[in-house]
């Protein structure tokens, strides 16, 4: 075994000890008459070798060009072995030339079998990179989604550029140490710069130069928490523009990530105009607000006012029946009747209209109402025939809520039921029913009912659908409820036809509204 | 009864309201004299005239608050720093039942703040009260 191996090594030994010796071998040009006489077709041989030499090795060379230049060639240790597959082929077609001269077929054969190492160590390493060469874009088709990315792209850039200019708000991108990078056209027309004075300055140039310093800060503290925001909530901010006018603004923050970098789009409205008009809203509010106390006030003063005159006409009436006694005629006695009555009814009037006043302007302090017990009160108090019933027929909830106004409406719309009734046996329901934010309530009679073109107008002051001369009432009894209801927040309706009764509802809200019912 | 000698001055300038406490009285039997004025200015002078009825005689004075030219407070204040009509008995009688009214009544020290839907149908309950008043009090001057 080991004289074998020994025997082989020797033999590789002398080999490569013999490489470029010639001893042996003849030329080519010695190989066979022919070669001699067609030296033709050896020269054909020699040249076309040679040139194949040459071209093999300016390939690698390209190739090797290439792999420096493009690092990002795919595959270079495939483009190496080809390198070098091709340039042991030359060197191969170089030998064979160089034997017509000189017989050199050792080395010749050792070129051989490093060119078939080299082509199968490229095949070998070609085979299972096959299918990702296959799956490797064409050139064509690059091109061409390259093509449309570029289209896409401007379309997307002009796009932007329209919209940018386009938004009716001013926007600004400023970066992490404040600088304006980019803004837009409503920015210059807002501020009075132009779009080269802005870019690449500090954005505190856009602001008053009292609240600098605390915007830097404020800048600073947004780019390490950076979240979606209004700028300032709740806080009154300003701008300041090239001739040193300062102006309220609005601004929107919403971080973005541009050119590896936290970026922050400002968006900015003047809101001069709607300080404006918040201020008129606000001044006109006012002035309504106290023309609604002045009338709640001349109602005060108007129905006590009224009252003192009215009391010394009800004496005189009186002294002169007293005084009279027997003396007077039947038809002076009966003016006097209705003269009393009438100062009756201007009585009730005066403190109907004392109590509307005072829906308005008297301030209720809330409590815990139980309904059910307010009701059974009402109810209790109010004078009615024999065969009349009041029912309340669902439970009913404990409200936090003013008690006066809520005691008003039920009472002035049972006592109305009553009064309106038609027959003996009449009956009205209450119910209620919880709304969510709301308690409904209903009062529902069996009465007359009222005609849908009389729905609204009922609940006009001094409206009333009986002549008062046969049910009294100063027709302003709905006037009261309704201002009670919508002052506390709720709502007031009524659903009804002639001959089937009338349903009176109501809602009225789980909270009362702060500050209301003042 | 109300002693006879007593006076009374009704300072009232509603003629009806002045009518009523008159009829109210009348219908009660007092036979007090029952003097009435318009206003406070009135009031004072009939209150200082030597020759008048109230001049060193036991008097109650019954007062409106709302009134022309001095009403009803002003003329308490007025009465309290005269030195000789400081000492006047003053009820104060009206429709009135506010709560500044009746303080600034007490301050200038009246004996008595009456709304007159308490006096009573008629002034009853007034003249029930004046009675029992005048019998039992001690009045600053009597003769």
């Amino acid at each position: 075994m080991l004289h074998l191996v020994g025997s082989i090594l020797s033999q590789i030994g002398s080999f490569f000890f013999q490489l470029f010796d010639t001893n042996g071998f003849p030329a080519r040009w010695d190989c066979g008459s022919v070669w001699q006489d067609e030296p033709g077709v050896g020269w054909l041989h020699i040249v076309s070798d040679l040139a194949i030499f040459g071209a093999y090795l300016a390939i690698p060379i390209c190739l090797a060009y290439f792999l420096i230049r493009r690092r990002d060639l795919p595959f270079p240790s495939l483009v190496i072995l080809f390198a070098l597959f091709i340039v042991s082929c030359g060197v191969g077609h170089l030998v064979e030339a160089i034997i017509f001269w000189e017989p050199v077929y050792r080395f010749s054969g050792l070129v051989k079998l490093i060119t078939a190492v080299a082509s199968w160590a490229t095949v070998i390493a070609l085979v299972p990179l096959i299918p990702s060469i296959l799956d490797l874009p064409s050139l064509f088709s690059q091109n061409k989604s390259l093509e449309e990315q570029v289209i896409e792209r401007t379309e997307a850039e002009t796009l932007f550029r329209s919209v940018f200019s386009a938004v009716p708000n001013g926007i600004i991108v400023v970066d992490r140490e404040g600088v304006m990078k980019l803004v837009n056209i409503r920015i210059c027309e807002m501020f009075g710069y132009t779009d080269k004075e802005l870019v690449g300055k500090p954005v505190e140039v856009l602001i008053p130069h009292g609240l600098r310093d605390r915007h830097v800060t404020q800048r600073n503290a947004y780019f390490n928490v950076p979240t979606n925001r209004k700028m300032g909530e709740g806080r009154y901010l300003e701008g300041i523009d090239k001739n040193g006018r300062c102006f309220p603004v609005e601004v929107g923050l919403s971080p973005t990530q541009i050119a590896g970098g936290l970026h922050v789009i400002a968006s900015i409205v003047d809101i001069t105009e709607r300080k404006h008009a918040e201020n008129q809203l606000m001044q006109h509010a006012r002035r309504l607000e106290k023309t609604n106390q002045d009338l709640d006030e001349f109602a005060y003063v108007a129905s006590h006012d009224l009252r003192s005159p009215l009391q010394g006409v009800k004496n005189l009436a009186s002294w002169i029946r007293d005084d009279n006694e027997g003396n007077l005629p039947e038809e002076s006695l009966r003016h006097l009747d209705l003269m009393q009555q009438r100062i009756g009814r201007l009585e009730r009037l005066l403190d109907d209209l004392l109590q509307y006043s005072r829906v308005g302007r008297i301030r209720q302090s809330i409590v815990q109402v139980d309904v059910a017990e307010l009701l059974d009160n009402i109810i209790d108090s109010l004078p009615r025939p024999e065969g009349l019933r009041v029912e309340v027929v669902t439970e009913m909830p404990v409200i936090e809520t003013p008690m006066a106004p809520l005691d008003l409406v039920f009472r002035n719309l049972i006592q109305n039921a009553i009064k309106h009734h038609d027959r003996k046996d009449g009956m009205v329901v209450i119910s209620s029913s919880d709304e969510g934010y709301f308690y409904q309530f209903s009062i529902r009679d069996d009465g007359p009912g009222i005609a849908t073109e009389f729905h609204e107008r009922i609940f006009k002051m001094f409206e009333t659908l009986a002549p008062r001369d046969d049910v009294e009432g100063s027709g302003m009894g709905l006037s009261i409820v309704k201002k009670a209801v919508e002052n506390i927040g709720g709502k007031i309706w009524v659903e009804s036809e002639p001959e089937e009764g009338a349903t009176f509802t109501f809602v009225w809200p789980k909270t009362a509204p702060q500050g209301g019912q003042e | 009864m109300i002693p006879h000698n007593l006076r009374i001055l009704l300072v009232e300038d509603d003629d009806i309201d002045a009518e009523a406490v008159r009829r109210g009285f009348k219908k009660s039997g007092v036979d007090s004299p029952l003097y009435r004025a318009s206003n406070g200015i009135q009031a004072i002078q009939m209150l200082c005239d030597e020759s008048g009825p109230f001049f060193e005689n036991p008097y109650i004075i019954l007062l409106d608050l709302k009134m022309p030219r001095m009403n009803g407070i002003e003329f308490l204040q007025a009465i309290r720093k005269d030195e000789s009509l400081r000492k006047s008995i003053v009820f104060v009688l009206t429709t009135s039942n506010d709560s500044q009214d009746r303080l600034a009544a007490y301050s200038n020290f009246a004996a008595g703040y009456i709304t007159k839907s308490k006096a009573g149908s008629e002034f009853r309950d007034l003249i029930e009260m004046l009675d029992s008043y005048s019998r039992i009090i001690e009045f600053p001057l009597s003769r």
